[in-house]
């Protein structure tokens, strides 16, 4: 008898074809569905004529009557956050008074994967109904039609965005042909703000006899308290306390320290990197000169220690976020107040980052989601996240009822008040999170080890963002 | 079933299938089918998948677009590519051959008949097996310019203070040492295993003829043990050319992309960038890479390798 010696290989061929039917099976493409859609009709009835059967019935209705409110159920992402179930919760709870059909389904991720997750969820067809979309994301995200234009919404149920920070909602605000945020129609609607400002520690200042700092002060009265409040306190010869410490990310990135002197990130019909104007060096060098010059800082690094938290910094630009985190922190007083005023043009400005809410254009129950939304960005909705966060929210009526009447917000954070009045949006464009990445961030670097001069680093760095400027006009015009 | 009496019958009108050997190839196939299905749809492919995406710019959202052999003529002029290409090739040049040594002696005196070695090559090996993630927590507080435990000893013993983690210079050697310390653990078992396969007679001869311990590890460890060496070696090469984790939890490239790598650059590029295109072509030049160094080191094994 014949020996199959082409055992094997036939084997092999075999799983081979089965391998390759089952990667042609898991690739066709999904049967059409049919997709139901919900729809609001707006009815007007006036029964004229009495039919009579039993009784005599006369209706008469002029009031816009949804379609019969059928249980719907929202995907609903956002990052997870100490207190979300509750905060949540609460949010549901909220919806529910008037929409009790709408049931929402709330999953959080961690702030690291989030992006993440839904980028893969967009590319694997499973997207939230109603998500949160950040303002410096808002650029990538509409540029691929992933949240769902709300200006239609808007106008329809004529919402009055009038009683809403300006700056905040114009960070929802993407036009593809302007390239850059804060004109054009609206992605996200804004419902937190995060504002930059110092805190300090009240404790140094008072040892040292120096007068707190206040929304007045400028950009010198903050290096003049850093100089003073530097100091070697155990006499080893080695600095443990500083007057501040450099976060490029908090200045520069959130750009105070450019607009301080009049400078911007980018030109203002956002065709020209502006990142090497003389203004914007200034920027840059008063805070590099902090840590090379003036060595009231210590160089940032990599770890994850606050030093503010943990009683080695006098002054500590941050953002408002850390005043929950800080609100355990028994070892010494602090407090907050403005970020300072350049000296030579009074400007105070700084960025009101936002994170807003969106729906998913590939939602299938778009209107509920917008019910979702309206009720979250209502000031009823702002008021619950004010409350359980201890967030600033873009409507200055609810920050006068809950933010600024926090036992735990201390007694400088009513100067944020103004604060939000004169912060402006930070510009976003796609591809701005990569070129800071980059280039820009580690050029900063550099500069703050000395390794290049202030305007060597702001001129690579201008070089690269304007090509990443250019990419984006070049996108705008596909 | 009684395939093998059928066998025996004249005239079989059985088909061959059914034959007991065959019978037992199938069998085994059968076996080793979930796992080649697995290879072939779960990794083979997507190798293949990564390959064509390559040449793709493809943002996970809209189809990828093809772009050819530019995107790899593109990777070469970016300059934060090549930075990290330095700063991989660097990094392997310190790792791979500092590893080995290092490996090689600890396993050397584990080998000695001393008390307390069992123990000791235990604690030597635990670094290898603990999740690097928080190993590399873990250094990046003893490396802590200002109050971690180095810094500390430094000054104890009067020495300068070193900025570690937070300097451009400093900080990819830092991890680099960090690496070693993890890895030779692993190493020191192979080597031991290797050190414990030479005859003992070659050392007698050797200690008849006169040779001084470092002529006997000269000439009678280290080439039998070169066959080890060898594999020790290139495991270290392809390992340390992969360096990811150390660069993501500790300094996360920085300061000023000092310490970004290639696996680093490609797990911006793909997963905070989204430019998955470009990630996969890093992943391709780091395979052709791996790829090469493996080649030199077989074709030049015969030099100085020597297996019995």
């Amino acid at each position: 008898m014949e020996k199959r010696k082409l055992n094997r290989r036939d084997f092999l061929r075999l799983s081979a074809g089965a391998a390759t039917g089952a990667a042609l099976a898991a690739c066709a493409p999904a049967a059409p569905q049919i997709i139901e859609v919900e729809k609001e009709v707006p009815v007007k009835e006036v029964v004229v004529e009495t039919v009579v059967v039993e009784k005599e019935v006369a209706v008469e209705k002029e009031v816009k009557v949804p379609a019969p409110a059928e249980r719907v159920k929202l995907l609903f992402w956002t990052y997870s956050v100490p207190g979300g179930e509750d905060l949540n919760e609460q949010r549901v709870e909220s919806l529910h008074e008037e929409h009790p059909e709408i049931e929402v389904e709330s999953q959080m991720t961690g702030w690291s994967e989030y992006h993440l997750k839904l980028e893969t969820g967009m590319a694997a067809g499973v997207m939230p109904d109603v998500f949160k979309l950040d303002w410096n994301i808002v650029p990538r995200f509409a540029y691929r039609g992933i949240p769902l234009l709300l200006s239609p919404f808007m106008d329809r149920d004529n919402i009055d965005l009038s009683r809403y920070s300006k700056g905040a909602i114009d960070s929802g605000r993407w036009d593809p042909k302007g390239v850059v945020t804060g004109t054009g129609p609206l992605w996200g609607w804004a419902y937190m703000t995060d504002i930059s400002l110092i805190y300090y520690n009240k404790d140094m200042f008072r040892a040292e006899g120096l007068s707190y700092p206040s929304p007045d002060w400028t950009w010198d009265d903050f290096l003049e308290a850093a100089i003073r409040l530097t100091k070697d306190t155990t006499g080893d010869g080695k600095i443990d306390q500083w007057g501040t410490w450099v976060l490029p990310g908090m200045q520069i990135d959130r750009p105070w320290c450019i607009w301080g002197p009049g400078g911007r990130l980018i030109s203002e019909d956002h065709k020209k990197a502006t990142f090497n104007s003389p203004e914007a060096i200034e920027g840059v060098r008063w805070m590099v000169e902090m840590v090379t010059k003036h060595k009231v800082s210590p160089v940032p690094g990599p770890t994850e220690v606050d030093p503010f938290q943990s009683g080695r910094v006098a002054i500590h630009p941050a953002g408002i976020w850390m005043i929950k985190a800080y609100h355990d922190v028994k070892e010494f007083e602090w407090d907050i107040t403005m970020i300072p005023k350049h000296p030579k043009t009074g400007i105070q400005a700084g960025p009101i980052d936002s994170a807003t809410w969106a729906i998913s254009s590939v939602s299938k129950h778009q209107d509920a989601a917008w019910e979702f939304v309206k009720d979250l960005c209502s000031a009823k909705g702002m008021e619950i996240l004010s409350r359980v966060r201890f967030k600033v929210v873009p409507m200055a009526e609810v920050n006068e009822k809950c933010f600024f009447t926090f036992p735990e917000v201390p007694p400088g954070g009513k100067s944020l008040a103004k604060a939000l009045e004169v912060a402006r949006p930070n510009p976003c464009w796609v591809g701005r999170q990569e070129v800071w990445g980059r280039s820009v961030g580690p050029e900063i670097e550099k500069a703050l080890r000395g390794e290049k001069t202030v305007e060597e680093a702001c001129e690579a760095a201008n070089v690269e963002l304007q090509k990443s400027l250019d990419e984006a006009w070049k996108l705008s015009e596909i | 079933m009684d395939g093998t009496k059928q066998a025996q019958q004249p005239a079989p009108r059985r088909k061959h299938l059914f034959k007991a050997s065959i019978l037992e190839a199938m069998t085994a196939y059968l076996f080793l089918a979930p796992v080649i299905i697995g290879l072939l749809v779960w990794t083979l492919g997507p190798i293949l998948g990564s390959l064509y995406l390559s040449f793709t710019e493809w943002d996970l959202l809209s189809p990828p677009k093809w772009v050819g052999l530019s995107q790899y003529v593109e990777l070469f002029h970016d300059s934060v590519f090549r930075v990290a290409l330095l700063n991989t090739l660097y990094y392997v040049a310190g790792v791979a051959p500092g590893v080995v040594v290092v490996s090689l002696l600890l396993a050397v005196v584990m080998n000695q008949k001393l008390k307390g070695t069992v123990i000791l090559r235990s604690i030597y090996f635990a670094p290898s097996v603990t999740s690097m993630a928080a190993i590399a927590m873990l250094w990046s507080w003893i490396y802590e310019p200002s109050f971690g435990i180095l810094n500390f000893l430094l000054e104890m013993l009067h020495l300068p203070a070193q900025p570690w983690l937070v300097d451009t210079r400093t900080a990819l050697p830092s991890i680099m040492i960090m690496s070693i310390w993890r890895g030779v653990g692993y190493d020191m078992v192979i080597f031991l295993a290797g050190l414990q396969g030479i005859p003992q007679v070659y050392y007698e001869a050797a200690a008849i003829d006169g040779a001084s311990t470092w002529q006997r590890f000269r000439h009678v460890t280290l080439p039998l043990l070169s066959p080890t060496t060898f594999f020790v070696l290139v495991l270290a090469v392809i390992g340390s050319l992969q360096v990811f984790q150390q660069a993501y939890v500790m300094t996360r490239g920085g300061p000023a992309l000092s310490t970004t790598t290639l696996v680093y650059y490609l797990y911006r590029n793909g997963f905070e960038w989204f430019k998955m295109g470009k990630a996969s072509s890093i992943a391709w030049v780091s395979f052709v890479l791996i790829a090469i160094a493996s080649f030199i080191q077989f074709r030049t094994q015969r030099r100085w390798v020597h297996y019995e």
